[in-house]
């Protein structure tokens, strides 16, 4: 007992106690500041390898986006992207988010092959630019298809309260309507560029794509830099000087896949769970990848089984209950005695590639 | 030091430990102060708005036309070409046209391009897509040369190749399209043309607007010109550029774009006087028919003058086969001197049309037919044939040896194949035994 009583005297003794309770007090630092707040900084990463930005993809790019805006520990963001641009909507939309998301954490872009309409001006919501000198960039005009020069006949089985009714404008009013969102596009350019700009609006406006050393040079582009150069302006901007990259992709897809694998694994029918950000994802993601290979890739990840019981999940039955009901059906089942075709007539921010 | 103190300091340095790894780790990971975004700008979306130029209409009022109408005229419109527009789409200049006492018809099988322009006062010819055969293109320089007018119109929206019609006609269509950046209606290939050489087809004009239009290239003049900022999509020199010429002669006129006729485009600017002032192009030709393009000089009724009153039966013939081809004939017995007339005859009967046969240097004998292409010709067994034009006012003269040979030069008139056997413009003679 003496010899114990001696032990704790000699483990109380200041000489002990005083390096015990700073190491103490360094290792509850180390968890806080990992584990609670603010933790080691991070870069997303957000891919979106060559695609044109329809409907779904700027649905799955908001997504990325929206991760990226509500994560804290994501400081900054890059965005390596490569695309001709789409339709005029999903483009808007993805300027209107990267710009939102700007709005609260710096966002680098690098331009990879092809950055063309909507996706120059998805680019202009971005904080800095990077270029290869072989990108492409610019483009910057709207393109429609047209029908016929002579307005179409409306026909006997058909009444309509206006002239325009079918149409919605006349071909002059169509194309004013198209001149008004070119105006606009040119307008958003030299305003998010501002004083960098060095090409007028009506170059702007011929619609060019300019390699990646000449859209720095004039002013469309920030430097000629990749992802690395990327990743350090982001770190920059953000103020940060040490830090991870992290694949907002991978991590949107994996909560994805942990939340269907949750609900699966507790009731077949739970599929209604789901929130409506993961229905929408899960209809645009799950074509893309068998849930079989989504759910041994999460596994892996988590160190768990190599498949869910009863193997793969059926893609159908899982799909069905989480499609938005009658939303989404082609116009033709929904109204299917119309006496006349229904169209999505639509305007594009996109570049073909028509060879000049 | 006192043991409250020590004991103090002690209890202290569980949150000094705490708080030195923070900062360490803060400043080693946090140094550049945090982030500041960037001021947003507004963007004046509203004040992008577009609009189209206001429509207007051309009071048309062709001065024309009641000289025309009475000198009957046809447009052929070639539609055998697979030519790129809807006969709907020409509706604004047919009606103008059809109201300067015109009749429009439509060509529609390629190998009846020669006989239909036999009837045909005006050719309008539009983005073909079969290319002309250089027959076929010799054929409507020819009626271009004679006084027939030709509008060629190509647009660089369509498919066309019709430079292997207008080439020959002293015009090319370069595969060009015209825009301005900075002037336009609503699209910067809808250029307004404002720059006119003084012509009666760009009378009256201040300014049209041209929808996707192309340059030309002609050895004749231009008449209209591109200007200021407007740019050839092939060139890109500011020079100014003709998207309106006359060809090869002031007979053939050449415009690089179609879509400013097609409503609503024809009520933009002077875009609906300029359509009058093609009309009237069109129906202000005279074309000076030949003996070949039979029946189609006559413009009316017909006074069948027979030598003799044995030959009534060879004269209603006659009537009957012009009646066959649209033409109305009456036998008369006297020269009205007016009107369109067919002297038929016997040689014998010849000194009735003496007049006209002078006139084209052919003289009939008691045994021969001199002519200036061949003197000495025998009356025994032959027909004669001989267009005489008095103005406006067509004379066929149609003499044979005897009844037998009136009956079977009637029949080859009627059939074309006399136009084998023509030894000039204006005349021809035939074996008939």
């Amino acid at each position: 007992m003496g010899k114990l009583a001696a032990l704790g005297r000699f483990l109380m003794g200041w000489y002990i106690l005083a390096p015990a309770l700073a190491v103490l007090g360094l290792a509850a630092g180390y968890y806080v500041f990992f584990n609670v707040a603010p933790g080691k900084p991070k870069i997303g990463v957000i891919d979106i390898p060559f695609t044109g930005l329809g409907e779904d993809a700027a649905a799955i790019i908001t997504a990325y986006l929206d991760y990226a805006r509500r994560d804290p520990a994501l400081k900054g963001v890059v965005i390596k992207l490569s695309t001709p641009g789409g339709g005029a909507s999903p483009s808007e939309q993805l300027y209107i988010e990267t710009r939102r998301l700007r709005a609260e954490k710096p966002v680098v872009m690098v331009m990879n092959g092809l950055v063309a309409s909507g996706g120059y001006m998805m680019a202009m919501g971005v904080n800095h630019t990077y270029a290869k000198t072989s990108s492409l960039i610019g483009n910057v005009g709207v393109v429609s298809p047209a029908g016929d020069i002579l307005p179409p006949i409306i026909p006997e089985t058909v009444i309509t309260t206006g002239p325009e009714k079918l149409t919605g404008a006349s071909r002059r009013d169509w194309m004013a309507t198209m001149d008004g969102l070119k105006e606009a596009f040119v307008e958003m350019v030299v305003q998010e560029r501002g004083a960098k700009l060095k090409v007028s609006r009506e170059e702007l406006a011929e619609g060019r794509v300019y390699s990646g050393m000449e859209a720095v040079r004039l002013g469309l582009a920030d430097e000629i830099g990749s992802d690395v150069h990327a990743f350090e302006k982001a770190a920059e901007l953000a103020g940060v000087s040490d830090y991870e990259i992290v694949n907002i992709n991978v991590e949107v897809n994996r909560l994805l896949v942990q939340n269907l694998r949750r609900i699966y694994s507790s009731n077949d029918d739970g599929a209604a769970a789901l929130s409506a950000a993961d229905t929408e994802l899960l209809r645009l993601l799950a074509p893309r990848q068998t849930m079989a290979a989504a759910a041994a890739d999460n596994a892996a990840a988590d160190g768990g089984p190599a498949a869910y019981p009863g193997g793969p999940v059926n893609l159908k039955s899982a799909q069905r209950p989480l499609e938005y009901g009658v939303f989404g059906a082609p116009l033709a089942e929904t109204f299917p005695d119309f006496p006349v075709a229904i169209n999505q007539p639509e305007f594009y921010y996109l570049y073909v590639g028509a060879a000049p | 030091m006192s043991a409250p103190l020590r004991k103090t300091l002690l209890l202290l340095l569980f949150p000094a430990g705490l708080a030195a790894f923070f900062l360490a780790a803060y400043l080693s990971f946090y140094s550049g102060g945090g982030y500041t975004p960037p001021e947003a700008p507004d963007i004046a979306f509203a004040a992008a708005v577009s609009y189209p130029v206001e429509t207007t209409a051309f009071a048309d009022d062709p001065v024309f036309a009641a000289a025309i109408a009475a000198d009957r005229g046809l447009l052929l419109v070639d539609f055998a070409h697979r030519n790129a527009f809807y006969p709907e789409e020409l509706a604004p200049l047919t009606a103008r046209v059809a109201g300067r006492g015109y009749e429009i018809a439509y060509l529609e099988d390629p190998d009846q391009l020669e006989e239909q322009l036999r009837a045909a006062a005006a050719l309008l010819v539009i983005l073909p897509i079969d290319a002309y055969s250089p027959e076929s293109a010799a054929a409507v320089a020819d009626f271009a040369a004679r006084g027939g007018r030709v509008l060629l119109i190509a647009d660089p929206g369509r498919p066309h190749y019709i430079n292997y019609l207008a080439e020959p006609l002293g015009v090319s269509f370069p595969p060009d399209y015209l825009y301005n950046q900075t002037d336009y209606d609503t699209n910067f290939q809808e250029i307004f043309v404002r720059d006119f050489q003084a012509d009666p087809v760009t009378s009256g004009l201040d300014e049209i607007a041209l929808y996707y239009a192309g340059s030309v290239d002609s050895v004749g003049p231009g008449l209209a010109f591109s200007g200021g900022n407007t740019y050839s999509s092939l060139s890109e020199l500011p020079v100014a550029l003709a998207p309106i010429a006359l060809g090869a002669n002031p007979n053939i006129l050449a415009l690089h774009d179609l879509t400013f006729m097609i409503p609503p485009y024809n009520g933009v600017r002077d875009n609906d006087r300029f359509l009058s002032n093609l009309a009237d192009f069109l129906t202000d030709g005279q074309i000076e028919y030949r003996l070949a393009d039979y029946p189609h000089f006559f413009r009316g009724e017909v006074d069948v003058l027979l030598g003799r009153p044995e030959l009534f039966a060879q004269g209603a013939e006659l009537k009957d086969r012009l009646a066959d081809q649209g033409v109305n004939a009456d036998l008369r017995g006297l020269d009205n001197g007016g009107r369109d007339t067919i002297f038929l005859g016997l040689y014998d009967d010849a000194a009735a049309a003496a007049p006209y046969l002078d006139a084209l240097g052919i003289y009939v004998d008691e045994t021969a037919i001199d002519a200036p292409f061949a003197p000495g010709l025998p009356r025994a067994g032959t027909a004669l044939l001989a267009l005489y034009r008095a103005g406006a006012r067509p004379v066929l003269v149609i003499l044979a040896a005897t009844p037998a040979g009136l009956d079977k030069i009637i029949g080859q008139l009627d059939s074309g194949d006399f136009r084998r056997g023509l030894a000039a413009d204006y005349a021809g003679v035939y074996k008939t035994e």
